[in-house]
Parts: structure tokens; sequence; C-alpha cells
């Protein structure tokens, strides 16, 4: 160590040549977690599952953005670089303005896309600049002129020093004019001498936040682009919630130097919708939230923040904890790996699958024999398990298949009793019995009342749905080919669900259709005689009440029957009941469910949902949970107790208190709770108990439940309700 | 000089006068200049056209880009030295010795001239610094000479100590004759803009170049326009689109180029339609490039209906609010805040508790309330409240019962940054207090999505 001339003690820091070797060193090291847990059984199926599921993800993200996207980017390349088009007396910017929704959690993913693509496809030169960086005009500047000049790798070489750029600007260098000075000597006379001309990029400034920034300082920004517009071509793009906004911020001067384009992104429900109903609630999906748990999170996306990435994660972790340290839950997985995850299943994984709830009611349906062959015999279990996994896929398929159903025919009923999309009523589906509901009930009555051509409007849309549904399952076939062995044969098997389930409704359906397409409504006419016939009788009889109530009675009696698409109608309404009761059987009532949903809603609202305040309050009102020792046990959470906490103690008592606290009184108390059996009136004397005491106050003040006022010097604020 | 006047049409006689005051090679320059006028009318173009067509050494300053007087400073002494890199100039003396170096450097009394466009910048600068540039030529040996050229008069800058008064031209806008000429000039352009979008038979390419048909168009344009606008940069981009719709008929040969009355029975419903869009400058998306035909009407209806919405959104606080997509607690929140903002805090208890008690009338009160319907509370302006009392009228509006989460919480952070809650100033962790910035109609048409009705809570309006 060498010695320093300093007299002064510190830390010195000595240059010894140590260079980092960063990136190196990153490519061998995993993430920690992996690199234990990927052994596990468990950890290889989750990571497999949401591997697929991610990318899934991503195909449907691209998919639904390509369009304004590409809209923006054909737009940028629209514009010629070249500034002697564009007329120098306008001297006008093309502004593209994305329209996006009002709140914004999701939209950086969204421009760091097009950023993508833009560099891809247009040009080199992006900037993006968020309204933190741009505190200032200086700020805002300094900020874009670099990412301009050094591109893409500005970004990364703040990462790793390796790969300097030749020649880096300071940042007090970074204006515009040095902006100009780099654009011409890159393009400009770098074509002049060689006589070919290079093809001039644009440059693309992108602000995702526009609402954030401070007006005054894009106004600056703006006018100062507007000055070099004609020597640099320049674009703009802003992300705004409504294009009001940019009227707001700009005056007419500022305004009049851009030319508005206005793209439209997708609203953010719609996008949920089609996140949920394409990836996450279909029988191909690798992962399933039980209806609770589910309702938790579409509450969270509706209620409180409108976020995909916010779902997403959420299911993500919901699906972190289902698979957590359990090696059973790898069961969860697709359908042709159940018997390779079977086999690999411990004795002690397949005890814990006996411990399941839900295999107790399969249990006791079972004879005795198969009973005991259950708990002893491992393979004859694993066998079963094998077997009731395939049911539980085949179950899920037609449970699917029938919310669809019921969504497709439910869409255009009035009143809305059990919601439009399908993820409302998956969330109906999966937490009771729909068909015992009097929504149900209430629709299938609404449904029998609907015209010819209504309903074969809707069956043709329920059609498209199980078509969609058998393709997509016809080429993976259904393994359960594998022949039975002797005693399986004894398990009795509930209806036969899954593939053949779903042809046999495209047929009913099918045939359905047809004979409501071809029924005629003839029988109108005689009804219409019957009515006649009504009225006569009315007239006839004006007194006596009764008879007319009896004969109008019979009248809607023989009615009914008349129309023989009405009784087709009726035939259909009822065998849509029937079948929505075989097919939409909750999910919990199916044994095993344990392993494919996950359930745990307290455990999810906990995580998922922070409440800052309540888990405060809870801490300070009763510690136990958090400190988890004895003594702090209370008989109930608002005994006090000398034994806990000084800060539960004051927060305790000052809950007591009204508005004003007067600190004397406080002190008081506190010491009367430390100190019962002392009853002299100077126990409050005792400099430990004020300094206890002064110290617990320091403490709710830092947490924010008091605050000294000015007015009262003894007093204390209480600013929590 | 005719070069000069065929560059910048309709201004000659200023050009006349900056050519005098400029005088020939070797006489010493006005020691300053300063031009005022609105905005386009030439200030700018006719500075740089004359400084060009003399040959002077000039540098033109944007002042909007000098956020530090250094970038000025630095940008002055790039331009005399022919954009050398590395120069640095922290101050006014450091700029005032270097220029000094530069007049040592100089064999000839060669006339130099600094433009600083947009002056009104040197408002929120140093004094100093303007005071300095009016007198610039006395600090340094050199033939320099100061352009200021600003939409503001010379009477709007104020100096505290005196200074040199800068000799003062005005720009006049222009009229509507004179705006005629301009944009007739160019005319080439606008056909140009028109058949880029549209494939167009040659004959039909030919009439639409004929400068008549463009000088009809641009009379009737103008009858509209002229009187709610004067600025050109406006008026030639609107004359832009118009133009084009102008042409649709003609192109799809529905109506002769020759037809005048009925081209202007075409265009002038357009006209008033986009006299509501003036100022808006929202381009809509580009019309592809369809030759003639019924795609084309479709996308030009899809066009026309959002501009429609656009328009009402500006105009109408309900739609406007409708386009806000807010999730349903934020929309509560907002109207807490409203309820907040414009409720007397005294009244809370009665609003928004069931059991409240029954209020005495007094005599005095009832007066008070009968007789100041000018001191609505609607009508005054929101008062600040406090975020524990927006949870309370929160959780006292919302029926449903919901905990107090981070999720709740960062709402109204998105509602603040949204420009719908205001903030206060300075950052007070104990007691953070907002405003609700937002109307009655604006409120009323977020409530009815929610299916909430304001009014019963307003202490107003019972």
């Amino acid at each position: 160590m060498e010695a320093t001339v300093s007299v002064s003690k510190g830390v010195f820091l000595f240059p010894n040549g140590f260079k980092r070797t960063k990136h190196l060193k990153k490519k061998s090291k995993q993430p920690l977690f992996e690199s234990i847990f990927n052994k596990e059984l468990w950890y290889v199926t989750y990571k497999y599952n949401w591997n697929i599921i991610e990318h899934q993800l991503k195909e449907l993200y691209e998919k639904t953005y390509s369009v304004p996207l590409n809209d923006i980017v054909s737009y940028v390349k629209s514009i010629d670089p070249d500034p002697k088009i564009c007329d120098s007396i306008t001297r006008s910017i093309p502004t593209a303005t994305l329209l996006t929704g009002g709140n914004q959690p999701d939209h950086l993913n969204q421009f760091l896309a097009l950023i993508q693509k833009i560099r891809e496809e247009v040009t080199p030169h992006v900037a993006m600049i968020s309204s933190q960086d741009a505190q200032t005009v200086k700020h805002l500047v300094e900020s874009a002129v670099p990412q301009l000049i050094h591109g893409q790798d500005y970004l990364d070489n703040s990462a790793d020093s390796l790969s300097e750029p030749t020649f880096r600007l300071k940042k007090s260098q970074c204006t515009m004019s040095s902006l100009l000075n780099w654009y011409q000597s890159k393009y400009v006379t770098l074509s002049s001498k060689l006589k070919q001309p290079t093809p001039k990029k644009t440059l693309v400034i992108i602000m995702p936040d526009f609402e954030s920034f401070s007006c005054y300082v894009l106004q600056e920004f703006v006018m100062m682009v507007s000055f070099y517009v004609t020597s640099l071509p320049i674009v703009l793009i802003f992300g705004v919630t409504s294009v009001s906004a940019l009227h707001k911020s700009f005056p007419f001067h500022v305004s009049s130097k851009l030319l508005i384009e206005v793209f439209h992104t997708h609203l953010s429900h719609v996008y949920m919708n089609q996140v949920l109903e394409n990836i996450f609630l279909t029988h191909t999906s690798l992962f399933h939230l039980s209806g609770r748990a589910f309702e938790l999170l579409t509450d969270v996306f509706l209620f409180d923040d409108f976020s995909v990435t916010g779902l997403i994660q959420s299911i993500k972790y919901c699906m972190m904890d289902h698979y957590y340290g359990d090696n059973i839950k790898a069961l969860c997985c697709a359908r042709d790996k159940i018997e390779e995850t079977v086999s690999k299943l411990t004795s002690d994984d397949l005890e814990n699958i006996r411990q399941l709830s839900s295999f107790r009611p399969f249990l006791e349906i079972q004879d005795c024999q198969t009973k005991i062959g259950l708990f002893e015999d491992d393979n004859f279990f694993s066998e079963v398990l094998c077997k009731e996994m395939h049911k539980l896929h085949d179950y899920l398929h037609s449970f699917y298949l029938c919310v669809r159903l019921l969504s497709a025919l439910v869409k255009d009923l009035p009143k809305n009793m059990l919601g439009k999309t399908v993820r409302e009523i998956y969330a109906k589906c999966s937490m009771e019995l729909i068909t015992d509901t009097q929504p149900f009930r209430a629709c299938m009555q609404l449904l029998s009342f609907q015209s010819q051509v209504q309903l074969a409007e809707s069956m043709k849309n329920a059609l498209k749905e199980i078509n969609a549904v058998l393709q997509i399952v016809s080429p993976i076939k259904p393994l359960r080919a594998t022949p039975p062995k002797t005693n399986l044969n004894s398990i009795t098997l509930n209806n036969d669900l899954g593939h053949d389930f779903a042809k046999s409704i495209r047929i009913h359906f099918l045939t359905f259709l047809r004979q409501i397409e071809n029924a005629n409504n003839e029988a109108l006419v005689l009804n219409n005689v019957n009515v006649n016939d009504n009225d006569l009788d009315i007239g006839v009889l004006p007194g006596n009440r009764y008879k007319l109530k009896e004969k109008l009675l019979k009248a809607t009696r023989v009615e009914k029957i008349q129309s023989e698409f009405e009784m087709i109608r009726s035939r259909f309404v009822s065998y849509l009941e029937e079948m929505f009761a075989r097919g939409l059987q909750p999910p919990h009532t199916q044994s095993f469910h344990e392993l494919m949903f996950c359930g745990d809603v307290a455990g999810v609202r906990r995580q998922r949902v922070g409440a800052p305040r309540g888990a405060l309050h809870l801490a300070l009102n009763d510690p136990v949970q958090y400190l988890q020792c004895s003594c702090c046990h209370l008989p109930s959470p608002e005994s006090l107790s000398e034994r806990l906490p000084d800060v539960s103690i004051a927060y305790k008592l000052h809950r007591e208190c009204g508005k004003h606290i007067n600190l004397y009184d406080w002190l008081q108390a506190f010491a009367a709770i430390l100190c019962p059996a002392d009853q002299d009136d100077d126990r409050d004397q005792d400099a430990t108990i004020q300094v206890r005491f002064t110290r617990a106050v320091a403490e709710l003040q830092f947490l924010g439940f008091i605050k000294s006022s000015r007015r009262k010097t003894d007093h204390v604020l209480r600013l929590t309700w | 000089m005719d070069e000069l006047n065929e560059k910048v049409p309709c201004r000659k006689t200023q050009l006349q006068d900056l050519l005098d005051l400029m005088g020939e090679d070797d006489e010493p320059l006005p020691v300053s200049v300063f031009i005022s006028g609105d905005m386009a009318t030439g200030k700018s173009l006719c500075v740089n056209t004359v400084l060009q067509y003399l040959g002077f050494k000039h540098v033109i300053i944007n002042c909007i880009e000098c956020y530090t007087p250094k970038i000025m400073y630095e940008a002055i002494l790039t331009g005399l030295y022919d954009n050398q890199l590395d120069i640095k100039c922290d101050s006014l003396w450091e700029l005032m010795n270097n220029l000094n170096a530069y007049s040592a450097e100089q064999t000839r009394y060669e006339p130099i001239v600094l433009v600083f466009d947009r002056a009104e910048r040197f408002q929120n600068m140093d004094q100093s610094i303007m005071s300095t540039f009016l007198r610039l030529r006395e600090f340094c040996s050199l033939n320099i000479c100061t352009f200021f050229i600003t939409y503001l008069i010379y009477d709007n800058f104020y100096f505290k100590t005196g200074v040199r008064q800068p000799i003062t031209m005005y720009f006049p806008n222009y009229n509507k004759d004179e705006l005629f000429k301009i944009i007739f000039l160019h005319q080439k352009a606008f056909v140009r803009h028109v058949t880029s979008y549209h494939i167009v038979d040659h004959g039909i390419k030919e009439d639409l170049e004929r400068p008549e048909l463009f000088e009809n168009f641009l009379n009737a344009f103008l009858s509209v326009f002229y009187r709610p606008c004067r600025d050109l940069i406006e008026l030639h981009y609107m004359a832009k689109v118009n133009f084009a719709k102008y042409c649709e008929p003609i192109i799809r040969n529905e109506i002769k180029s020759t037809d005048l009355p009925k081209l202007w029975r075409h265009i002038a419903p357009i006209l008033k339609v986009s006299l509501e869009l003036l100022y808006l400058r929202i381009h809509t998306s580009t019309p592809a490039t369809t030759s003639a035909g019924t795609n084309n009407e479709s996308t030009e209806l899809q066009n026309l209906n959002f501009k429609n919405t656009l328009k009402e959104e500006l105009l109408s606080t309900k739609a406007f609010a409708q386009s806000f997509e807010l999730p349903f607690y934020s929309k509560f929140l907002l109207i807490a805040a409203y309820l907040a903002s414009y409720n007397p805090p005294k009244e809370d208890k009665r609003l928004f508790m069931k059991n409240h008690g029954k209020q005495r009338k007094r005599m005095q009160q009832v007066k008070a309330k009968a007789k100041i319907t000018e001191k609505l509370n609607t009508q005054l302006g929101p008062k600040v409240f406090t975020l524990d009392r927006l949870l309370a009228i929160f959780y006292a509006i919302l029926e449903e019962k919901t905990g107090l989460t981070s999720n709740l919480l960062s709402q109204i952070a998105t509602l603040v940054e949204l420009k719908l809650l205001a903030g206060s100033k300075e950052i007070d962790l104990d007691t953070p207090k907002y405003k609700c910035i937002v109307g009655y109609d604006f409120i009323s048409a977020v409530a009815q999505t929610v299916g909430f009705n304001v009014r019963k809570y307003l202490y107003d309006f019972i």
C-alpha cells in the first residue's frame, strides 16, 4: 500500500490498472436463481412454459401494433430529406403525433419498437427524449444532439467503454449549430466530394410523454428546430393523449411551424382483451388462473391502471408463485409431456399429490380395491394420474369452448347480463356453475325470444368459434391411445369431454342452424286468427273476467306450439342449457385442478397490489404479524401492553386523539402504559421514558403520521385518518 | 435592385431603405439597426438577401437557440473565423478581446454585420448584453453593425441606463393584393403538390397548370380567408390544402376547369369547413395515390369525419372529456377532486355523510345565499384541497369498498401529469395539496360515463 502525503484520515483511491472485464463475465455468469434451480423439474417446466407464452405475447404485440407503427415509419420515410423541396417560407417541421391512451405505462415499449423499426428501415439518427431529461431547453438539446450524432451506440457505449467512438462531443458543445456542422460534414460535403449523391438521412426526434414536458421548453425547442429545418431534415414524433393537448401547449406562432399528422393506436383495454382471449383464455394455454385471481387482476387493470404490461407481469408473478419449489406443479405442462413428467416424479412428489384436496372427492367414488391401489402402488397411481391429467385437459378444452360459445351467443343480447367479453364470462363461469345462476337463465330466456335472423347470426358466430377450436386441436391428436391396464377399467369415468365433445356440438349446431334457417313462421297466420277469435269473445263477454283470463291463458298456450321456428328454437335453447351444464362445470370441481390452476388470491393480492398504509397500520397495530415474537401477543388488536415496541404504543395512543395532540398528555398516557404499577404523578419525569417517548414521536413523524405545528408549540398535528 | 425585388416581392421600399443604410463597400456602416414587424412579413428574408447581395461578411444568430449567452458569443466568433470548431468564449469581455484580436488580423476595414434574429429574447437575458451589442462599434475597431430582428417594437425594450438609439425600421403587414401576388408566385409548387398525389391525364395536367385556374382559386380563397387571417404562412398552408380539393373534381372529370361558377359552388362549403380548422394545423392521413374514383371519395369522407370529431373535441369539453381514456377509479378520483375544489370544506359533512342531521336555516343564511349568485363556488376558481380530503370524498362517493393501494395513489400522480389536477408548487410530503383544474362540463361528461350525478353533491346546487 502506498503512503499518502495527506494528513487527514480517509479513504484514498489509487488507480491500480485494473480494467473491468465486464462483458466477459457477463457471458459466463447466469442469473443467480437460474444456476440454483436449473436442475429442478418445476423450474425447467416453468421456464419452458413462460418462454412459450412470452413468444406468443410478442407475436400478438407485433400483430396489433404493426399497423400504427408501420404508418408512422412510412410517414417518416415519405418525408424527403432534401430540404429544397419543402418550401422555405413555411419552414414547417413535419410532425407525427401518435395518439396514445390516457395512461402511459405501456407506451415505452411501443416507442422502443418504433425506434427499432425506424433504425432498421429509415435512418440511424433517432433520439428519444423523455421529460425527465428535459427540465430546461439546455438539457433538452444536450440530450437530443448526442443521441442524434452518435446514433445507437451512444447508449450502448456508456455501458462498455472499450469501443470508443472516434470523436465525442462534450456536453456543453452539444448545440444545434454543432449538429448542423456534423450533419453537413457527414452528408453534404461528402456527397459533393464523391460526386455522387449519398442519400441524406432524416433526423428523428421522439418525445414519448408529451404532456409531461413543460410547455415553455417545448415551444422553444420547436422554434429552434424550425430555424434549422431548411438545412436539417428533422422529423418530430410526439406521443400525446389527445390532440387538444398539442394545441393547449402551443400558441399559434409555434404551432404554425408544425405540420401535424395524426396516428391512432389501439385503446389499451382492447389490447388487454386480445391478450387475454388469444393467449391466456384458451385451452392451449399452459397455465390457468382461477376465477377469483383472474378477477382480481382484471379489476386492477380496469379500475386502477390500464396497464397491459402490469397485467402481464402480474400473470407472470402468479405463474412463478404457482410453480415455485413444487415439483408436482411440473405437471402443469403441455399435453404431450404428461407421461414424461409423471415418470420423473419421485414417490415424495406423488405423496404430495395425494395430499391435494381435490383428490379426496375423486377417491370417494372409487371402490375399495382401487383405493388401496391408489395409496399403495406408486406405479398404479401415476398411471391414474396420467389419465386424470388427460381428462383435465379434455375438460379444459370443452370448458373454454363452451365459454366462447356462450360469449358468442350472449354478446348481442340486451341488458348485458353476463358481460360482453370472453374474459367476463370466463370469470363468472370459473367461479360457480353458471347454469344455476339467475343471469344465465335470464339470458337463455332472452335467447328464446330472439328472432330468426338474429339467432341464425349468432349461431354462425358460434360455429366459427367451434371451427377455430377444432382447427387448433386437429394436429395434436389426443394421446389417449395407450391401452388401459386391467385395473383402470374399474375407475368410473364421467361423461366424455374433449375433442369428441366439440365435434358433437358442432354437428348439433349445424343441424339446428339448418333447421332454423329453413323453418318458416307459417303458423303466425293461424295465431292471428286465434287472436281475432279472442277479440270477438271479449266483445261478447265483457263482464266475465275469470273466463276471459282463462281464455287468454289458453290462447297463449296454444300459440306457443304453433310455429315451427319457435319449436326448434325452444329445442335449441334446451339443448344449449343441457350442453352448457355439461361443459361449464367450474374448474374447482375437477380432480387435480390445483395442478393447473393458480388459485392463491390472497397471496397475489398481497404481492401485486401494494397497500402501503395498510401495511404500516398492520405493523404498528399488531407487531406480531411482522416481528413474530412471543412477547408481543395481544389478546385483541386494540389492546395495549408495555411489551410492545415504543412506536407501536405511541401509534395506538395517537389514534385515540383528535386533530391536535397535546404532547404532554400523550407522554402521560405513554408513561402510564410503560409503568402501570407506579402511582406517582411524576413517572413522566423519568428520563428514560422521556427519551423513549421522544424517539417514538420522532419515528411517527418520520413515517408521516404527525407533524409539528407552529401555531401551538406543545401540540402536534395528526395527518392521517 | 431588380434582382432583389424579384427575390423578395412586395418589399420594394424596405429593400431600398436597407440598401441605403448599408452604403457602398468602404463606407462605415450604421452602428445598429432595429427591425420590427409582425410575423411573416419578410424581415429576415429581406435582411438576408440584401446581405448576400452585397456580399458582406455576416453572422446570423438565432437568439432562441442561445439559452446561455455563451452560445451566442461562440456563434459570433465561429461565424467570423469561418467555422473553426475550437472556440471558447464565456463572457462579454472575452468576446471583446477576441473581436479586437480579430481586428488586428484584418488588413482592411471590412464591413461585418451581426444579425440577431428573434431579438425579443434579449429581454430575458442580462440587460448589459443588448446594450453592449447596440453600441458594439465603440468597443472594437471594426466596421461592424448589428441588426435586431423582432416582432416587438423598440419601445418594448426598456433599459435602465440610457443606450444609443438604433435606427428603427418597420415592416408593415402585406395587404390582400400583395398576399395574392406572393402566393401566386408559388403556383408551380401548388400544382406539383396536387399532381404528386394523383395520377393525372396529360390534358388535365395542362389544364391544371394554367395560371388562370389558380388565379381564380386564389381569389375565391382570399375572399374567405383574408378577414380572419393575415398570416402569410398560415394562408399559404391553407391554400395548399384547399387547392388540392379545388382540383379534385377537375381531375375526376366532373367539372370543366373553365366552368368557374360550378367550381366556386364546389369549393365554397369546403372553404367554410376549413376555415374552422384554421390555425389547427392538423393534417390527417395523407391520401394515398389513388386515381380518380370512388375509393378516393370514401377516404375523403373519412377525413372529413375525423376532422369534424377533432373540431368537436376542441370546441366542446364534453367530447374532449370523453376522449380521455381513464381507469374507473381515476374517474372517481377526478370527480372527488372536483367536488373538493368547488365545495366549501365546512359542508363536506352535510354533503357526503348519510346521517348529517338537519341544518337549521337561519334567516341570515337564506338572505346571504339569495343575493350572491355571483359568489357561487362553481363560478369562482377552484380551491386548494389536501390529499386527505380528496381521499375522504373519494371513499364517500365510491359505492364499493376498495383498499388504499399504491395503485390508487399513483393515479393521482397520473392525473397531475395529464394536467387535470394541479399539484402545489413546493413539494410538501406531509400534506400534499392539489387543485382540480377542469371545468364543470368536463366533470359532468366524465361523471356521466360512470353513472354519477355531480350536481347532487355540489353545494351550489343544493
